[in-house]
């Protein structure tokens, strides 16, 4: 199967937990959901389809590929393609 | 009364006369304190038409009925008036030990009316009160004045005062405490400095007294450890609201070159990230265990305290990447007595003015040396500072040629740190918000973009947008503590209504609290319509004409704008939720509902209501 190519970026107090820049190796196809079940693998993460106490997905945590929320696309099926640019960030501070 | 002090302290400068006054429970209970107070003072004492930099306006600093016990985050008043800025209502608030002292004084608020003969200052020493001369203050700015005043007073004393814009009169001077603390963006220093009225210094030494004590107390010790163990507090007390930069930047919301793009080349350089190394230590309000004030030393040498709407609109907003150079901006902005957000607003606007040849300045975006300049003529209004220390919407007035159409306000307040070029919802908070374009009251802008949804103009936004009212610019700007661990780290919001019952002893849920919210909104909405009367029109609730006109062109959602008719439907689905017609007035049914009856005859004077 190809390989493709995706960096990600890490913000906020997830940076600390999963590490604040990435460039990862995914087999082709692979969808938002495979990306960040291998992140919360390495970083030792266990409860699944979370990162943090941040579920993916969910209201709380945006995940950005090349700019737009994965909720304005497929969602966590969102399927990645090689080059992407994907962001992570939990709500923030500042209201 | 338990909780509240039920006294009011009146102060006339003209006259040179200060008095006590009791107030009922009644009162107290209608419109609970801080924000509620005044907005309820202003209503049944300023006479309609005032003009806010004579001696007829009221300048009111309220606290809450929690403000000083120990409790989290009640450090806070408001201090209120009618805006020169806007010729509306305006108000801010602060978290300072003038509020503690201020309720450990005995009393609730400090209405100020007239003004003095020459520079004065307030001194309220528990119940004596007297008015002083401040003639050797006058002219100093805010950090050496408070100095000053704390050597006279001692170190115990609790200051507010203004700095050189207030008493120049800057449209957008802000009243300053503690080197660093701000509050009143719409020219509330201004308002100070038009009575000759340097500082209120306070001496407090009373116990407040709580209906349970006992209660409060233990209550008061649970919240704190509460928050402590909140999960993103470590992370919070790390970057604090500087977290935001690189949040508002991923997603396109970072106010850059006075508001034409949501995202900016050097965002990294000023981002909490980067400001991280640079912290050296940390302030925050009285009876507070969060301290949002990151500081750091400026590019002179001097420490300055940082938080995200100031490093935005002095940093991006001006195109000016360097975090040191900002933080000077920024000190010099709280020396000086002026508004960071407006502040920012107006170097930006003066900024594409000159690149529009329509300003004789020569000040260019990023231009650090050019900015730190016109702050000092702003706040002494001299050259071009005259103009633009009216603010934006009056400078943009006075000089024609289409100049309104980069004057990023709302009613004339400046558009805080969040560009909206496709966030129909946090417009509609602009667009309503009570003082103009102030986040404080509805900041629904993470929730809205990190729903991904921020391109719908769905009425459950105007739902969201009149929730955060609610629950931020009514009942925590109305008990006298900080939003902050509610809305940072999800302290939850029914600590509140215990807090309120064992201070007070009056029982109380949030329905109560939130009803509250909506008649203190009706009743600000009611004092704007009473100004402006025949003037009044709902385009006075839309946001700047940039974000529907001008497109971005940077980012990944460039081409974003907002839609202006869909916009205008999102802003009558919440006049319709709140029972306001569509002029965006209270309808008689609204105001017999939230117990406001008595106020419509006197607001029929001025419109007929629906």
């Amino acid at each position: 199967m190809t390989v493709m190519k995706v960096t990600v970026r890490v913000f906020g107090d997830l940076a600390p937990l999963l590490g604040r820049r990435h460039a990862l190796e995914l087999d082709e196809g692979a969808t938002v959901s495979a990306l960040t079940s291998l992140m919360a693998g390495k970083a030792g993460l266990k409860r699944g389809g979370y990162l943090g106490s941040y579920r993916v997905g969910g209201s709380e945590l945006a995940v950005l590929v090349n700019g737009r929320n994965i909720n304005l696309l497929d969602g966590v099926k969102t399927i990645l393609q090689d080059g992407d640019e994907v962001v992570i960030l939990p709500p923030t501070p500042g209201g | 009364m338990k909780g509240w002090n039920g006294r009011l302290l009146r102060i006339d400068l003209t006259r040179g006369k200060t008095a006590f006054q009791e107030y009922t429970g009644d009162l107290a209970q209608r419109f609970m304190g801080g924000r509620g107070l005044a907005v309820k003072l202003l209503w049944d004492e300023l006479k309609p038409g005032t003009a806010p930099l004579g001696p007829g306006n009221m300048l009111i600093f309220a606290t809450g009925p929690l403000t000083g016990f120990a409790l989290p985050n009640s450090g806070k008043m408001v201090v209120a008036s009618k805006s020169p800025l806007t010729g509306g209502y305006g108000d801010g608030n602060l978290g300072t030990h003038a509020s503690v002292n201020l309720r450990r004084s005995g009393i609730d608020a400090i209405v100020v009316t007239g003004s003095a003969e020459k520079p004065s200052y307030i001194l309220v020493e528990d119940s004596k009160a007297e008015i002083r001369d401040a003639s050797a203050l006058w002219g100093l700015d805010a950090f050496r004045a408070e100095r000053e005043l704390k050597e006279a007073h001692g170190r115990a004393a609790g200051v507010a005062l203004i700095g050189p814009a207030g008493e120049k009169q800057v449209r957008f001077a802000t009243v300053v405490s503690q080197e660093g603390r701000a509050g009143g963006r719409p020219g509330m220093g201004a308002v100070m400095g038009s009575k000759n009225l340097k500082a209120l210094v306070l001496r407090g030494t009373r116990d407040l007294a709580a209906a349970e004590p006992g209660r409060l107390r233990e209550l008061g010790r649970e919240g704190y450890q509460a928050i402590l163990e909140k999960e993103n507090y470590g992370f919070w007390k790390r970057q604090g609201t500087m977290a935001t930069v690189e949040w508002c930047q991923e997603h396109s919301t970072l106010p850059t070159h006075n508001f034409r793009e949501g995202v900016f080349d050097e965002a990294d350089a000023i981002s909490g990230t980067a400001m991280e190394g640079m912290v050296t230590t940390q302030r925050g309000c009285p009876n507070c265990n969060m301290t949002c004030g990151n500081v750091i030393e400026d590019s002179e040498g001097r420490e300055s305290e940082l938080d995200y709407e100031n490093v935005t609109m002095l940093g991006s907003d001006i195109g000016l990447g360097d975090l040191r150079e900002v933080a000077t901006l920024n000190r010099m902005c709280d020396e000086l007595g002026l508004d960071t957000i407006s502040a920012g607003s107006v170097i930006a606007f003066a900024m594409e003015s000159a690149e529009k040849g329509l300003l004789d300045l020569d000040i260019g975006w990023s231009d650090f040396e050019a900015a730190r300049d016109l702050l000092t003529d702003v706040a002494h209004r001299r050259d071009a500072g005259e103009l633009l220390g009216l603010g934006v919407r009056a400078a943009a007035e006075k000089m024609g040629d289409g100049a309104s159409d980069w004057a990023i306000h709302v009613k004339g307040l400046e558009c805080s740190a969040y560009d909206c070029h496709l966030c129909p919802g946090m417009a509609l908070s602009f667009g309503t918000s009570p003082i103009g374009a102030h986040h404080k009251d509805a900041w629904v802008i993470s929730w809205e973009v990190s729903t991904g949804r921020r391109t719908e103009y769905n009425p459950e936004k105007a739902d969201k947008v009149i929730e955060f009212q609610r629950i931020r610019g009514g009942m925590f700007e109305s008990i006298g503590t900080c939003r902050f661990p509610w809305i940072e780290l999800g302290f939850e919001l029914g600590w509140y209504p215990r807090f309120f019952e064992a201070a007070t002893g009056v029982k109380t849920s949030l329905d109560e609290m939130y009803a509250l919210g909506d008649r203190v909104y009706a009743l600000m909405r009611a004092l704007w319509v009473r100004e402006f009367g025949g003037r009044w029109s709902r385009r006075m609730d839309h946001p700047p004409r940039r974000w529907f006109d001008e497109p971005t062109t940077k980012g990944p959602l460039k081409g974003s704008h907002l839609d202006r008719e869909r916009y205008d439907a999102l802003l009558q689905a919440y006049y319709d939720r709140r029972g306001w017609d569509d002029r965006g007035i209270p309808t008689r049914a609204t105001m017999d509902r939230l117990n406001l009856s008595a106020e419509v005859a006197q607001l029929e004077r001025y419109v007929k209501l629906n």
